[in-house]
């Protein structure tokens, strides 16, 4: 490995760390698409901004978009208070227009300059480590490594600080509201900082995957966690080995990283949805048939106490298929309910 | 005279408005359901089926795409009806999952596309913006055929799509075949998602069907009438961006339709309130 790798190895984990916060907030808040609405809106303030400066590399261009994606969640919210819009209609209503208000805005004045829509969509993770940040001439890294650290260090800030009153009002808006803490206020700040982190991390990912990193791991996470505190360290768990995994398999067989790391988290999530111990669906599924033989087992031992059966007679008894009289006698076995006899099964009192 | 010289401009519009009277219609069920960022959803979970349709087929044709636009956007909603059905997840969660790494997939085959020696930017900006300006005569005929097939299983359905949207307990009670009808609203939904694909393009493309149902909610209380309003304020904002596109010349079709519609939606949530006052 090369020090670009580790860059963009780097790169690849911050990411993903950084999403950590905002995507348990979302999923817990039940806004999960407003990831997608700010990831799109944003467009709108670097296209506006770079009208005002001129400059594609001017820091305010960051901060229009930050405004930007902020304007959009709320008049999302302005709307879903004032004309009683469901969530997704208001979500889906603005976000489009601030994109294709941004889409004209370059078609119409930035023909002649290279601001790609593309590139905002799909972002490049390859050339990020390209723009290098220095200071007195000393090389300090690249901007995304810096801008991302920033981030994540503001988030967990943020956060640390406070801590309980999201949590009371994420959960409980009404008992946080009588302990004077407002959660709308909380969620305007909340939505600020992902706004924040979206714009810090979409020119490395494009404005689509953004939603894979935030939403995608924090949604594991909701499967198996019990805890806000154990879900925001399941996130960082499956956010990392997605990074890790996504970005092997990019460099092993050439393609987007960004992509194959929202594969990666999607896989993931699929991985634990259906294999989790307790809350996966096969284990659902084994619990379900573990009752259901367990049930069968009783009637038997109810019907037949001190008698011996074989499995051709559960058969004619109880109507069962041959297979499931099998399951029965093997599950009384080892529930030690039955005893085996030559090739009967004495039933114990 | 006139009409020869607008002839270039004609086929376009007719096409665009065509799009817009099925996004209407399918909207307005859309938004009943509350599902209305099943659009968006949907419109990005094509780009994987797109993408593998061009690398079997190696041809650009916008049928063969569509196709596969098609299974994978049925993909999708399956995966969310199933998912919904068996994890402790909002669908609103689920949305975004589907989305990102249906997308993120795409993405992956797509730089996987860009290593073959053809020319695929074609392939992706046809999907990200559409190009309502390249659709000729042969393309209006596959439309009209689609809003006929779609009219008539609307008409042909109309009350137990109704009573599937409004009450599915009350539904299965009088033994209307509910699951059936629901994967048919979701098959005439994708299919009409990805056509409009082509008109719009794929972030723009959740506007048609959000835009008009809300103008039209606001404008009347009963679901026949919110069809027909909807359809109407569709194909108006349809046909006003494509002029717009039109006269200006370098304002894109999709990002034009969906101003008017955005502007307008919103200028009637604001009249109807001042009109109304508090609802």
């Amino acid at each position: 490995m090369n020090m670009l790798m580790i860059e963009l190895l780097t790169i690849a984990l911050l990411t993903a760390l950084v999403c950590v916060i905002p995507g348990v907030f979302l999923v817990l808040r039940g806004v999960s698409l407003m990831s997608d609405a700010i990831s799109h809106a944003l467009l709108l303030g670097i296209v506006s901004m770079f009208l005002v400066v001129r400059s594609l590399t001017s820091p305010l261009l960051l901060v229009g978009a930050t405004l930007a994606g902020f304007a959009v969640v709320v008049l999302t919210e302005y709307a879903m208070q004032q004309f009683k819009l469901h969530k997704d209609a208001a979500i889906g209503l603005f976000f489009p227009f601030f994109f294709s208000c941004a889409v004209i805005l370059i078609s119409v004045y930035t023909r002649d300059v290279h601001l790609d829509i593309d590139m905002v969509l799909l972002g490049d993770m390859v050339f990020a480590p390209f723009s290098r940040h220095s200071i007195c001439g000393v090389d300090c890294g690249p901007h995304a490594i810096l801008l991302i650290t920033a981030m994540l260090a503001l988030s967990m800030l943020v956060v640390g600080l406070l801590y309980r009153p999201l949590v009371m009002s994420i959960f409980d808006p009404l008992i946080a509201h009588s302990v004077t803490i407002s959660s709308n206020h909380l969620y305007y700040l909340m939505m600020f900082l992902t706004s924040m982190i979206a714009v810090a991390i979409f020119s490395v990912v494009g404005s689509v995957v953004v939603v894979a990193f935030m939403i995608v791991p924090a949604a594991t996470a909701y499967c198996t966690a019990r805890s806000v505190k154990q879900m925001l360290v399941h996130t960082s768990f499956y956010s990392i080995n997605a990074a890790a995994f996504g970005y092997f398999y990019a460099t092993v067989a050439d393609v987007s990283i960004a992509g194959s790391i929202a594969a990666a988290t999607g896989i993931i999530f699929m991985l634990v949805v259906m294999g989790a111990p307790q809350t996966g669906m096969l284990g659902k599924l084994w619990h379900y048939g573990e009752t259901w033989l367990k049930t069968c087992v009783m009637l038997v031992v109810k019907h037949q106490k001190g008698k011996t059966i074989e499995v051709s007679s559960l058969k004619e008894l109880y109507g069962w298929k041959r297979w499931w009289a099998c399951c029965v006698v093997y599950y009384g076995l080892h529930m030690t309910k039955l005893i085996k006899l030559n090739n009967k099964y004495y039933v114990r009192e | 005279m006139i009409l020869a010289s607008w002839y270039p401009f004609l086929v376009p519009l007719c096409g665009v408005m065509l799009i817009g009277l099925l996004t209407g219609l399918l909207g307005t069920f859309a938004f009943l359901k509350k599902q209305t960022m099943l659009g968006d959803v949907v419109a990005h979970a094509t780009l994987p089926g797109i993408v593998m349709a061009f690398m079997i087929t190696q041809s650009v044709h916008s049928l063969v795409l569509m196709t596969g636009g098609l299974v994978t956007g049925l993909c999708a909603v399956l995966l969310i009806t199933f998912l919904s059905r068996y994890t402790v997840l909002h669908t609103d969660t689920l949305f975004g999952i589907v989305l990102s790494v249906f997308f993120g997939i795409g993405l992956v085959l797509l730089t996987q596309v860009q290593k073959m020696p053809i020319a695929s930017q074609a392939v992706l900006n046809k999907f990200l913006f559409g190009s309502a300006a390249t659709l000729v005569y042969s393309d209006l005929y596959v439309l009209l055929l689609l809003t006929i097939v779609v009219s008539v299983i609307v008409a042909m359905f109309w009350r137990a799509f109704i009573l599937v949207i409004f009450d599915t307990d009350y539904a299965r009670t009088l033994g209307i075949p509910v699951t059936m009808l629901q994967i048919v609203l979701h098959v005439l939904t994708v299919t009409v998602i990805v056509t409009g694909l082509y008109a719009v393009g794929v972030v723009l493309m959740s506007s048609l069907l959000v835009a008009p149902a809300v103008t039209a909610r606001q404008l009347t209380r009963s679901v026949t009438s919110m069809i027909w309003y909807a359809m109407s304020c569709s194909i108006v904002a349809c046909a006003l961006g494509m002029s717009v596109s039109i006269v200006f010349a370098h304002v894109p079709t999709g990002a034009a339709i969906v101003v008017v519609a955005t502007v307008g939606a919103f200028g009637t949530l604001i009249l109807c309130r001042e009109l109304k006052g508090a609802v």
